[in-house]
């Protein structure tokens, strides 16, 4: 069922039952006081009323829920008091509150809840809300207390758990994680130092190789936007990579921007091709 | 395997090198099979099938046989009935303690089940019992990774095993692997069937390198079952666990039925203290070059820039990239500098091209010089004023002692024994430093050492002078072809070895240590104790032990 419809009818629906009990319960009001209606017949009709709109709202509610049995416990119990204290207006009054959460049950039910959770902007609002609650203290995450950064564990580990968090920096490097990288280097252990050396030359060749290739591609095809902008964008990577000394960072952004300068100056640019901000 | 060979005084035993690839393990075995024209010997090179056996190295006339063992080749064995599941089984778990937690005993026990039974491939990895009992240990080793991934390590290095516990073994006096690896298993699978001596050399610490190889591979898949937790042994196990367990427990087998175990320095034997090596068999035997050869080379007094020469293949473990951003940080204190690339590039030629590019875009082109390969290296060490090494790995580079013998200093990283080299050690008989030693990946530094020296005349003279020293008083290839010939005379006929357990200074009258007394008393108690465990391999029959 299409969101839109379904919603559309869960509006519309008790406005006009309203009405409609509105109405009929004048009608019978106004024949009991012109005693037209004897006194037993209208309390059976009223609460005979009342029961029948008690089952309307209790078992589409029951079809909707979670299959709790406290949730159709709780449907039921509503919609009775209401219908015991207000009559069928008190019936379709627990109708109106419990209509929100038989629409949400639905809306999971039908499979609408992923294409919600594919949201990115959603997600990151999420996200954002537990990191407020976080800083407020209000969101404890249990035994974090526990976890060590890799800059303890290169400062204070075993030797194995140096090599280990050196294998984890060299398969998933940031440029965040230079620091650790640049301490592992003067460990007093020769192995470490290997590895963080090891570590720092792959990063450094991974960059290189990647430059030469696309060096190469942009000479071959002066004209090509596209991979000048590739290029430019391979220095830029490689001098925010916190991998290079101030003074070789600085050569790699002349090369981006004498790249990016390339890419304005083409004779054929390239329309998917633009300048990174 | 090929190769049938004639009987041979030593059988050196090499994973992935020598004859076929060049490297500084490969060049210090042709450079010991040399020194020793006396002895003859046999080499046993390790490879796989992919890899391309065509020799590097012109063999030495005292070589008298070459055989290769193919490490994803084994043979296929007898077929298996139904009636052998349980002897598979039980195989299959002696494969696993192998590869997880052996010291030696189960090793031992997989060559004789193998021996007995004939089986190989066709009942150890290719039936249904095998299978059953791979399922097993992968779901006591690898429970939550991927069976497909655990399937494929696990048939490299059970067929790997098998490779070796079938390998055909040269007549020879003693066995020398250069490594522990592979190289050590087939040295202690020597050991065990024809119980002759067995010496396993060290250069750089195989578990080491194995595990920093691990760590940056690309070419295991690890699906990050193990999570992110460091140090948690609780953590569930990955696919890279298994491989490092086995490398560390080749290096265990190796170590546990090796008679002596060396190493050239002394901060190697820490890792192979830690890794379960004995300390009875230690033994120290630093790198030799031909220092007369090297103190002979005149210096050119013709007018030239200060010049800087590395030597070492072009590959990133060399670091060429930290030396030439280095010089171009050099060229801002010394101007008119040269720096010259000596080294062959074909090794890594996308890395190669890579250094030649960064040299064009540091606008080095003038200053830098990639020679390649040379004949004569010590033409050019004649025309330097300094040496540099930059590598990130290294154990007791040779380039840096024959450029020491000439007079040159040096600056180095900190790997291996170059601090050693450079600056001495406790009880070195020459005291002084030879050089710099700096941070590796540090190309600053890298630069302000050498401007150091090469900015002060007398300071560089004054560590020339004590390279040259250290290098002839230590490193002399007379003094270390003796260590090692007296080492396996001390081992096979009860000659006293001269090598000396934790310091360089030769002691002729150290006697050996209390395994190799008792394999010389073996050997003195009558030639039909040695030879009896030997009677059932007929290629034996023209022993030598006891002669």
């Amino acid at each position: 069922m299409p969101d839109e419809i379904r919603t559309g009818t869960s509006s519309a629906y008790p406005i006009g039952l309203v009405l409609g009990l509105l109405f009929f319960e004048s009608v019978l009001f106004l024949l009991f006081t012109t005693t037209r209606l004897d006194a037993w017949l209208y309390l059976t009709i009223h609460l005979s009323l009342c029961a029948m709109i008690a089952g309307i709202g209790f078992l589409p509610g029951r079809r909707f829920s979670s299959g709790n049995l406290h949730d159709k416990a709780a449907i039921g119990i509503q919609i009775s008091l209401w219908a015991v204290f207000a009559g069928p207006f008190g019936a379709v009054m627990g109708l109106i509150l419990i209509w929100p959460q038989r629409s949400d049950a639905a809306h999971d039910h039908l499979g609408f809840k992923d294409e919600d959770e594919s949201d990115s902007d959603s997600n990151l609002a999420r996200l954002d809300n537990l990191h407020g609650l976080m800083l407020d203290r209000r969101l404890r995450i249990q035994n974090a207390h526990c976890s060590r950064s890799l800059l303890d564990v290169v400062f204070e580990g075993t030797r194995n758990d140096k090599l280990e968090a050196l294998s984890l920096i060299s398969k998933r490097f940031t440029p965040s994680l230079v620091p650790a990288l640049r301490r592992s280097l003067e460990d007093r252990d020769g192995s470490v130092r290997v590895l963080a050396a090891t570590v720092l030359a792959q990063q450094h060749n991974m960059h290189t190789k990647r430059l030469g290739a696309l060096q190469a591609k942009a000479n071959a095809a002066p004209a090509s936007a596209d991979d000048w902008t590739r290029l430019g964008q391979a220095h830029l990577d490689y001098a925010q990579s916190g991998l290079l000394e101030t003074s070789r960072a600085n050569v790699e952004l002349n090369q981006a921007r004498a790249a990016f300068e390339h890419v304005e100056h083409t004779a054929d640019p390239d329309p998917s091709a633009r300048r990174p901000t | 395997m090929t190769g049938a060979a004639p009987q041979s005084d030593v059988c050196l035993i090499v994973e992935g090198g020598y004859p076929y690839i060049v490297g500084g393990v490969a060049s210090w075995m042709d450079a010991l099979i040399r020194a020793s024209p006396g002895l003859k010997f046999h080499i046993i090179a390790i490879s796989i099938g992919s890899q391309p056996r065509v020799k590097k190295f012109v063999l030495p006339e005292n070589v008298v046989g070459l055989t290769d063992v193919i490490l994803d080749s084994c043979p296929i064995g007898r077929t298996a009935s139904a009636r052998d599941a349980h002897t598979i089984s039980q195989a299959v778990q002696l494969i696993q303690t192998v590869l997880s937690g052996d010291v030696g005993t189960s090793f031992e026990k997989l060559i004789d089940l193998v021996r007995q039974t004939g089986f190989g491939q066709s009942a150890l990895l290719d039936s249904r019992a095998a299978w059953t009992a791979m399922e097993r240990v992968y779901k006591e080793v690898l429970p939550d990774g991927p069976l497909i991934d655990f399937f494929w390590s696990w048939r490299f290095l059970a067929r790997s095993l098998l490779a070796i516990v079938s390998a055909q073994l040269p007549d020879t006096r003693v066995f020398h692997a250069v490594s522990t690896g592979y190289a050590g298993l087939v040295g202690a699978y020597a050991k065990h069937i024809t119980k002759r001596p067995y010496v396993v050399t060290e250069h750089g610490i195989y578990t080491n390198e194995r595990r920093i190889e691990l760590s940056v591979s690309e070419w295991i898949y690890d699906a990050g079952t193990g999570g992110f937790s460091i140090g948690d042994s609780n953590r569930p196990a990955r696919l890279s666990d298994l491989w490092l367990a086995a490398f560390i427990n080749f290096s265990r087998v190796s170590y546990a039925l090796a008679d002596v175990i060396t190493t050239q320095y002394g901060a190697n034997q820490d890792y192979q203290r830690a890794d379960g090596a004995p300390e009875d068999k230690f033994r120290i035997i630093p790198n030799g070059i031909d220092v007369d050869l090297y103190a002979n080379v005149r210096r050119s007094t013709d007018p030239r820039p200060p010049t800087v020469l590395m030597i070492g293949r072009i590959v990133p473990i060399k670091d060429t990239r930290t030396f030439i951003v280095a010089v171009s940080l050099l060229k801002e204190l010394v101007p008119n500098v040269s720096a010259i690339l000596i080294g062959p590039e074909e090794e890594d030629p996308a890395y190669a091209e890579g250094c030649r590019a960064l040299v064009a875009q540091l606008g080095l082109s003038e200053t830098v010089q990639f020679l390649g390969r040379v004949p004569d290296v010590a033409e050019y060490l004649g025309r330097a004023d300094v040496i540099a090494l930059t590598s990130i790995s290294e154990a007791q580079p040779i380039a840096l002692l024959e450029a020491s013998a000439t007079g040159l200093p040096a600056v180095t990283t900190d790997v291996g024994s170059c601090r050693d080299i450079i600056e001495g050690f406790a009880g070195d008989p020459v005291v002084g430093h030879g050089g710099i030693v700096v941070d590796a990946c540090n190309p600053k530094t890298t630069a302000q050492a050498l401007a150091t020296i090469l900015l002060d005349d007398e300071l560089r003279a004054e560590m020339g002078r004590v390279m040259r020293e250290r290098v002839t008083h230590l490193y002399n290839k007379e003094r270390i072809t003796k260590l090692y010939e007296n080492l396996y005379a001390s081992l096979a006929d009860n000659t006293q070895t001269e090598a000396v357990q934790g310091t360089y200074q030769p002691d002729p009258g150290k006697t050996p240590s209390s395994k190799v007394r008792g394999f010389a008393d073996r050997i003195r108690a009558g030639r039909s104790a040695v030879l009896a465990p030997l009677r059932p391999f007929a290629r034996f029959r023209g022993d030598r032990a006891g002669a």
